[in-house]
């Protein structure tokens, strides 16, 4: 089996020679090529097309990033297979990458000794994410449907805003309702004009004839 | 008779001595009496005014005025008290030209009409009267040339003076300012029930002074200018209140500069920390990956040569670990990436979510129709606020729980931070006492908002920002 060939792209040489360093051991993979910057590493792939695999940075200085790196060359030579290694963990980082075409995604600052397994992984076409870039890719999932999908409603109320609710329904005046909760009626007036924007009523008719509706108070 | 002799020498007495002059002149204006008084009073002896015209006595402007008026008085005769009638001038002997006034009585004895006068020289009078009115003309022109605002307000609110200046900066005349209601016409509606409670204070005494008082004003051009006032009570002779004198300063331009410094201050603040942050992750952190990276290289060799070693290289592996994420979390505390490439929102959500993880608190996370667009010093101002709060409410508050809600009104953003921590009672000393709530002021501030801060020991606080999304004048 031929060994393979990967190319490095990293604005800073000593990344590019530390990564080159721990993969002087590994078997079955030879670091061909280094880029410096966007511009390089598409001169570097064109050049060599039978590429295997480009480990590739996110910042790659100068305002350059590797993202639309990543989509040019997915686009153009598809078989070739990019491992995203970054120092960015923020989730909009991750799904950028991945949407350009990357399949792999290690974070810089853990994980390097995984760094031999990655490149193999992603060199036969699987994905490969550090443990963190896992966590990041589950939390987007599991947040995007508490947050996206929470439909306008009660169940989008703190238990407050329906203690609140429940209260003007239940006729007491702002006055009332702070000296129950111990809250100021600056605060009872407040919560009551973001009930009217989060339940989308006009006013607090409204929000009587909706707290009705929901059965949160007895009539 | 003999009752009618003593009355008669009682009359004689009082107009020998009396120190009005007395004068009594027939109907063809001849002086037929004068007493000592009027002698001495138009410098003439004994009877050397007998027989005289009246006219003698009077100025040469007012001479001939004044024959006509005594022949129309003749025709006429009406009783005339002192000071009512006009002003006369009077001349002395000397041609000394003297204020004096005269009332005028008139007696008919044995078909003969006859007027009386009375009079008194007003000269003292009248210079006391003139230097008093120098003396107001000079207070009026200190008012008008005072660079503050000087205005008078009856108890009612009613407008009794304003100085020039004053009605400068409102751009009224004069006359349109006197007289009106001054919270009613010279106040921007949201504010001048405020304003209104503390004037009713200082009438009802239970404010003596108010100093440094500011309320915005209402131009006639509907602006609002920033004044900044020292008060006063007025009281009557009784000690009642009787009006409220106030001393206004413009400090629009003041503030609006002190507010641009403020602002300045935070986003180079902001700048410089976006600027280390960008360095220890770009810097230092390739420099601790690329440490990382040599390390792992070596440990295949160290192992061969040392197998002893493996645990302190495995230690070595730590200590980078650690290092690096101490940074990392140093460069994401003076500037969250996420905030400046992905907003707000994105911003708080990472933020809260880490809290989240550290599985001490639960915080939740809520935005509402945040899909509108926010300036970098809103967005930055916003996050750096609710990082506060945050802090505060687990810090100060030890809260196990937090609301952070982020809601787009219609033409403000509020941001509510509320927790189940154990509150605080007293405002004012919390205030001043490190809870990081200046800070907090200071940026809500510079972006135009206000805050209100809502707390009960043991129930928890809530604080809430609003931000207005558009321009103001609001300051």
């Amino acid at each position: 089996m031929s060994p393979i060939k990967i190319l490095i792209v990293d604005d800073h040489k000593m990344i590019r020679d530390g990564i080159r360093a721990s993969l002087l051991g590994a078997t079955g993979i030879e670091v061909v090529e280094e880029a410096a910057s966007a511009q390089e590493a598409l001169e570097k792939v064109a050049q060599q097309p039978d590429l295997d695999v480009i480990v590739m940075d996110i910042s790659l200085g100068e305002g350059e990033d590797g993202i639309s790196v990543t989509k040019n060359i997915n686009d153009q030579y598809p078989g070739v297979k990019i491992l995203a290694m970054s120092m960015h963990d923020e989730d909009a980082h991750v799904i950028k990458m991945l949407q350009a075409g990357a399949i792999g995604y290690m974070l810089k600052d853990q994980g390097m000794s995984d760094l031999v397994e990655a490149i193999k992984t992603v060199a036969v076409g699987e994905s490969f994410f550090s443990k963190d870039v896992s966590e990041i890719l589950m939390r987007q999932f599991v947040h995007k449907k508490s947050v996206s999908k929470a439909k306008k409603g009660i169940a989008d109320l703190t238990k407050r805003e329906i203690e609140i609710l429940k209260m003007i329904a239940e006729e007491y005046t702002n006055h009332e309702i702070a000296e129950k909760l111990f809250i100021s009626p600056r605060t009872v007036d407040t919560h009551r004009r973001n009930l009217i924007l989060k339940l989308n009523v006009k006013n607090t008719a409204g929000l009587v004839k909706y707290a009705i509706s929901q059965q949160l108070i007895d009539i | 008779m003999e009752n009618f002799a003593s009355h008669k020498k009682l009359l004689r007495a009082l107009f020998q001595s009396a120190a009005e002059g007395i004068i009594v002149v027939d109907e063809r204006g001849e002086i037929v009496l004068a007493n000592p008084a009027c002698l001495h009073m138009f410098g003439y002896k004994n009877t050397e005014l007998i027989g005289k015209p009246l006219e003698v006595l009077i100025c040469a402007k007012h001479k001939e005025a004044h024959a006509r008026h005594r022949v129309g008085f003749f025709k006429d005769p009406k009783n005339r008290p002192m000071g009512v009638g006009r002003k006369l001038l009077g001349q002395h002997t000397t041609g000394n030209i003297f204020p004096v006034e005269v009332s005028l009585s008139h007696m008919e004895v044995e078909g003969e009409k006859f007027a009386i006068g009375f009079i008194v020289d007003i000269s003292e009078r009248k210079k006391v009267e003139l230097a008093l009115e120098k003396e107001k003309a000079l207070a009026q022109q200190y008012l008008d040339v005072a660079a503050s605002i000087f205005l008078v307000l009856d108890t009612e609110g009613q407008v009794i003076l304003i100085n020039r200046k004053g009605t400068q900066i409102m751009g009224y005349q004069e006359e349109e300012v006197k007289g009106k209601n001054w919270f009613e016409h010279f106040l921007p509606k949201y504010d001048k029930e405020r304003v209104k409670a503390v004037f009713d204070k200082l009438i009802h005494g239970k404010l003596y002074e108010v100093e440094n008082f500011v309320n915005p004003v209402l131009t006639k051009a509907k602006e609002e200018r920033l004044i900044e006032w020292q008060n006063a009570l007025i009281q009557n002779e009784h000690g009642h209140a009787a009006a409220v004198l106030s001393s206004g300063v413009d400090i629009t331009e003041k503030r609006r500069a002190e507010k641009d410094l403020m602002k300045a201050l935070i986003e180079g603040q902001e700048a410089e920390r976006e600027r280390i942050a960008k360095e220890l992750h770009d810097g230092l952190g390739q420099s601790l990956t690329a440490m990382r990276l040599n390390l792992n290289a070596l440990q295949t060799h160290c192992e061969r040569i040392t197998p002893d070693a493996t645990e302190l290289f495995e230690q070595l592996k730590t200590i980078l670990f650690n290092t690096t994420q101490d940074m990392k979390s140093i460069a994401r505390n003076l500037m969250p990436g996420v905030l400046r490439n992905s907003g707000l929102v994105k911003g708080l959500e990472y933020l809260c979510q880490s809290l989240n993880d550290l599985n001490e608190v639960k915080v939740h996370f809520q935005a509402y129709q945040m899909d509108r667009p926010l300036d970098s010093s809103q967005s930055v101002g916003l996050y750096r606020i609710a990082q506060e709060l945050i802090n505060n409410a687990l810090k100060h508050g030890k809260a196990t729980e937090i609301h952070v809600q982020l809601i787009g009104h219609q033409k403000s953003v509020m941001l509510m931070v509320e927790d189940d921590g154990v509150g605080f009672e007293d405002n004012s000393s919390t205030k001043e006492n490190g809870f990081g709530l200046k800070n907090i002021e200071t940026r809500v501030k510079t972006l135009n908002g206000c805050s209100f801060i809502d707390s009960h020991a043991g129930k928890g606080t809530s604080v809430t920002v609003e931000i207005p999304l558009y321009e103001t004048n609001n300051l």
